[in-house]
């Protein structure tokens, strides 16, 4: 039974600023493993758990992390949504103990608001480590409400937080402190009590929307005209007293309680907490008067490229070829398991089972690339650099009309190779700067996600093998210039009468990466590649397998291959003779089981390496198929040597069958009519069919560019090589050059966004509009750069590495030309080289 | 007397039987549904994350951000 004092339910509210340990606290009360990004952007969604207190069910609410309660983004307006609509019984505020002064900001605001609140002062530990020593009593007496200190992370505070939530729900409702904002007092003061007197804003607090419409809150300008849509008037007096306070001041209204709240922020710092280490220089700033120096921070960022690009692509790919026989073996296993193959056809279910095996091995291969790439990003987000990369690229971002929070998308996407353009462009939800914000959603998917690193390894590997790193830079960085030249673009023309906003940052302490943290989210990251091979790819294969397959080789053309077929076999009998050894393939079925343990033992032949290797392929199939040694093993008798020739004969004559078979049903398909209908647009980037068939499949998803390559560039029956050495030796006969593989490269770098990442276009812009943009105009782009890459390389007679020099000098200059000039002149002195670990403000 | 040439039915091989027609209906029905069920769940969302059909957080989001270290909670 419940007593007034013990309600059934409570509802509580976890607010507090970004990155002060609510998603602790909140899985602490609630015994919850919730992973709450807390991040500007990455998620805006309030998380709810609850936890029992004896009879008192207690739901927990937690916000996104927000420094105010203004409109700005979209967290802010979440949390000040949830607020205002659900009126929690409590609000806990929650905040960094080590850092007070930013915190409380939001803590006014709340207090304003006029819910039973508890302060959190959280990471008590790390503030002690720093020096600072916090009068508990005094903050309270200063705020007028319960401040509970807790370590969350090493659950020390949990009971005593439960205890003064039960006990504020408790309590008889009283204000916390109330903020005098100086000069602006009496305005606010007036406008409150109008406010106070109308019945339909019961139960908001008159104070707290009497200063939001001083600031010119445009949401609680809102508010109050759908709650009192017959008073205009109140709207005008709080013009009128912002425009008499401007005329006064000479500062407008929303500076003055902004500088109000940042002064008793500081004397309550001031007054409650004793800096114990003053004039100490924390580590992670001494660390950054090198890392973010402004002449130093570029040259440490570019050389961080390099190496992980030589680290994870370069030394990976040697990785390969100590995996790669392990999918050999895979393919083996999975070519003895499904039925025999047919003389000219293979059943359906081997060829397909094989498909889905060639696809998957071909992506499978880049494991060891993937596992070292995602473990030096892992190093370098553990280590804090991630985030001051953020901070190094938002002073150029800005220059191109993008934001500071632009960082986050961009590095979720994949400045570093390895990201992925759907958490990319959803990151984008937290920017509150919309003109930039849409060109941020446009330009993230240039990024190198990590389903773009298999073309280029595969391309690079084939055509590039003495300078991969180099490559690897320039297209690395060729993207984040694109990307920058074409936001640029967009923020001078179609996006130029969008709205803008303030940026706010912040940066970690640096943090020594643990071997475990690493292993574990490289391993993570790895493992969610697997995955998608697993699945998407798959499946994506099984339906282009499909558009491949059919409508198949005309009737009339089937009739000729036959033919062909049956003269070879009849030939084959002929030159047996009266062989001895004819007898073990009288059974035509026999013949097809001899034509095909002979093709597999061939390319085991040649595959093995060495001499014990190569006896070892003659014992295994020699003792398996004993019957068919006469024709299989070397030397012996006269009919010996003639059964063997006669097989090798037939052997060429199906192996030539099957591959213009192969070959006339891709290209006879739906799929590959789409890729041929196309090479009169591509053939400007010496695109042929198949190329054009990939890079459609890739729209799916990017892996299956190569999957499908994989695929095209088909093996024959009994062969197990790598897509590099099929698809170099097939091109370089076709007379293809580097020259090709960098127009593929920079059209697969500017290509559209996949279909997964279009669709988040969509959500984020909620727009059909911008979604068909943002697939039509890289498109174009892609094309004319690739085009133009192919055609002047082609007339100046450049190879791929000069052409692609060339390319990247001449985007270089470009960005320079255009991102230059201004900021030359406005540079903002907020950039200093000397960044705190804080927040950092730009107006 | 020399023996007759066996023969191979090469245009059984070169047809489809009805059993293969069913298994890659099967196959490209279940691909298919797969992905669009994929890309619903996309349009509306998951728990960790509103771009993603993954069941738990999405391993893209550097943890740093996602999960903030300890010390910066």
């Amino acid at each position: 039974m419940n007593t007034p004092d013990r309600p059934a339910t409570l509802r509580v509210a976890l607010a507090g600023q970004q990155n002060a340990g609510k998603s602790t606290l909140f899985n602490l009360l609630t015994g919850m493993a919730q992973h709450v990004a807390n991040y500007p952007g990455v998620t805006v969604d309030k998380k709810t758990g609850s936890y029992r207190d004896g009879a008192t069910r207690v739901e927990v609410v937690d916000l996104p992390g927000t420094y105010s309660l203004t409109a700005f983004s979209l967290e802010e307006r979440v949390a000040r949504s949830y607020l205002l609509a659900e009126a929690p019984d409590v609000v806990v505020n929650v905040l960094d103990a080590s850092n007070l002064r930013r915190g409380l900001y939001l803590t006014f605001q709340l207090l304003e608001l006029g819910f039973p609140t508890i302060i959190v002062l959280n990471m008590m530990d790390m503030a002690a480590r720093r020096g600072l020593e916090i009068d508990l009593a005094a903050l309270e007496t200063r705020l007028c409400v319960p401040v509970v200190p807790v370590i969350g992370r090493k659950g020390e505070g949990a009971e005593a937080l439960r205890a003064a939530i039960l006990g504020a729900a408790a309590a008889p409702r009283r204000g916390g402190a109330s903020l005098n904002y100086g000069l602006l007092e009496p305005a606010v003061a007036e406008i409150q009590a109008a406010l106070a007197d109308q019945p339909a804003l019961a139960g908001l607090s008159a104070r707290w929307l009497a200063v939001k419409l001083l600031e010119q809150d445009a949401e609680a300008e809102r508010l109050l005209t759908d709650r009192l849509p017959d008073t205009p008037d109140l709207l005008a007096r709080a013009q009128q007293a912002r425009a008499a306070h401007e005329a006064r001041h000479g500062r407008s209204a929303g500076d003055t309680i902004s500088a109000a709240r940042d002064q008793l922020a500081g004397e309550i710092v001031a007054t409650c907490i004793t800096d114990t280490k003053a004039g100490h220089v924390p580590l992670s700033e001494r660390i950054d008067r090198f890392l973010l120096n402004r002449w130093l921070a570029p040259l440490f960022l570019t050389a961080s490229i390099w190496v992980i690009y030589q680290l994870s692509i370069v030394q990976g790919y040697e990785l390969t070829k100590v995996t790669w026989p392990f999918l050999a073996g895979l393919r083996n296993l999975a070519a003895d398991l499904l039925p025999d193959a047919g003389f000219l056809y293979d059943p359906q279910s081997r060829a397909l089972g094989l498909w889905l095996v060639d696809s998957a091995n071909t992506l499978l291969n880049y494991v060891p690339i993937f596992l070292i790439l995602f473990a030096l990003i892992a190093m370098l987000e553990d280590s804090g650099y991630m985030a001051r990369i953020a901070f190094i690229l938002d002073r150029v971002l800005h220059r191109f009309g993008l934001h500071g929070q632009s960082t986050l998308p961009f590095i979720l996407a994949g400045v570093f190779a390895g990201g992925c353009a759907v958490p990319g462009v959803m990151a984008t939800k937290g920017i509150p700067d919309h003109r930039a914000r849409m060109a941020t959603i446009l330009t993230v998917p240039f990024m190198n996600c990590m389903a773009k690193i298999p073309l280029y390894t595969l391309l690079i590997n084939i055509y590039f093998p003495q300078s991969k790193g180099l490559m690897l830079f320039y297209l690395s960085t060729i993207t984040v210039i694109a990307a920058l030249l074409v936001a640029k673009l967009l923020t001078v023309s179609v996006l130029r009468k969008e709205e803008t906003a303030p940026f706010v940052m912040e940066l970690p302490h640096y943090h020594l990466p643990t071997v475990s943290g690493v292993l574990r989210r490289a391993l993570d990251r790895t493992w969610m590649y697997i995955q998608k091979v697993g699945t998407t790819v798959l499946a994506i294969a099984v339906v282009i397998y499909f558009l491949l397959q059919f409508p198949g080789v005309a009737p009339d053309r089937q009739a000729q291959y036959q033919t062909r077929a049956e003269t070879a076999i009849t030939q084959f009998y002929a030159a047996m003779g009266e062989n001895p050894h004819r007898t073990v393939v009288d059974d035509p079925a026999r013949l097809v089981e001899l034509v095909n343990v002979y093709t597999d033992y061939r390319a085991a032949k040649l595959n093995a390496q060495g001499q014990v290797a190569s006896d070892k392929v003659d014992a295994k199939y020699l003792g398996a198929h004993p019957e068919f040694a006469p024709f299989l093993a070397r030397g012996g008798d006269a009919d010996t040597r003639a059964a063997g020739r006669a097989l090798k004969q037939l052997a060429d004559a199906r192996k030539t069958l099957r591959r213009e078979i192969r070959q006339e049903k891709i290209e006879t398909s739906l799929l590959g009519q789409i890729g041929r209908g196309l090479e009169p647009v591509t053939q400007f980037a010496d695109f042929d069919w198949k190329i054009n068939v990939a890079l459609l499949a890739s729209f799916a998803a990017r892996e299956s560019s190569v999957a499908t390559l994989g695929v095209l560039f088909e093996q024959d029956e009994g062969e197990n090589t790598t897509l590099e050495q099929r698809m170099g030796a097939e091109r370089a006969d076709q007379g293809y050059t580097a020259l090709t593989a960098v127009a593929i490269m920079l059209f697969f770098a500017l290509y559209p966004p996949c279909l997964a990442t279009v669709i988040m276009v969509r959500i984020q812009t909620d727009s059909y509009r911008w979604m068909a943009f943002s697939i039509v105009f890289p498109t174009i782009l892609g094309l004319a750069v690739a085009s133009a890459v192919f055609t002047l390389g082609t007339m100046l007679d450049l190879t791929g590495l000069q052409m692609m020099t060339a390319v990247y000098v001449t985007a270089l200059g470009l960005l320079l030309v255009v991102g230059l000039p201004k900021p030359t002149l406005r540079r903002s002195p907020a950039r200093g080289p000397q960044i705190r670990p804080q927040m950092e403000d730009r107006q | 007397m020399t023996p007759t040439t066996p023969t191979l039915d090469l245009a059984a091989e070169a047809g489809i039987s009805t059993p293969e027609y069913v298994l890659i209906g099967l196959v490209v029905l279940a691909a298919l549904i797969f992905l669009v069920r994929r890309v619903y769940h996309r349009k509306s969302g998951c728990p960790g994350c509103s771009g993603c059909a993954g069941e738990g957080p999405c391993m893209m989001v550097p943890p740093a951000l996602r999960d903030p270290p300890e010390g910066n909670r």
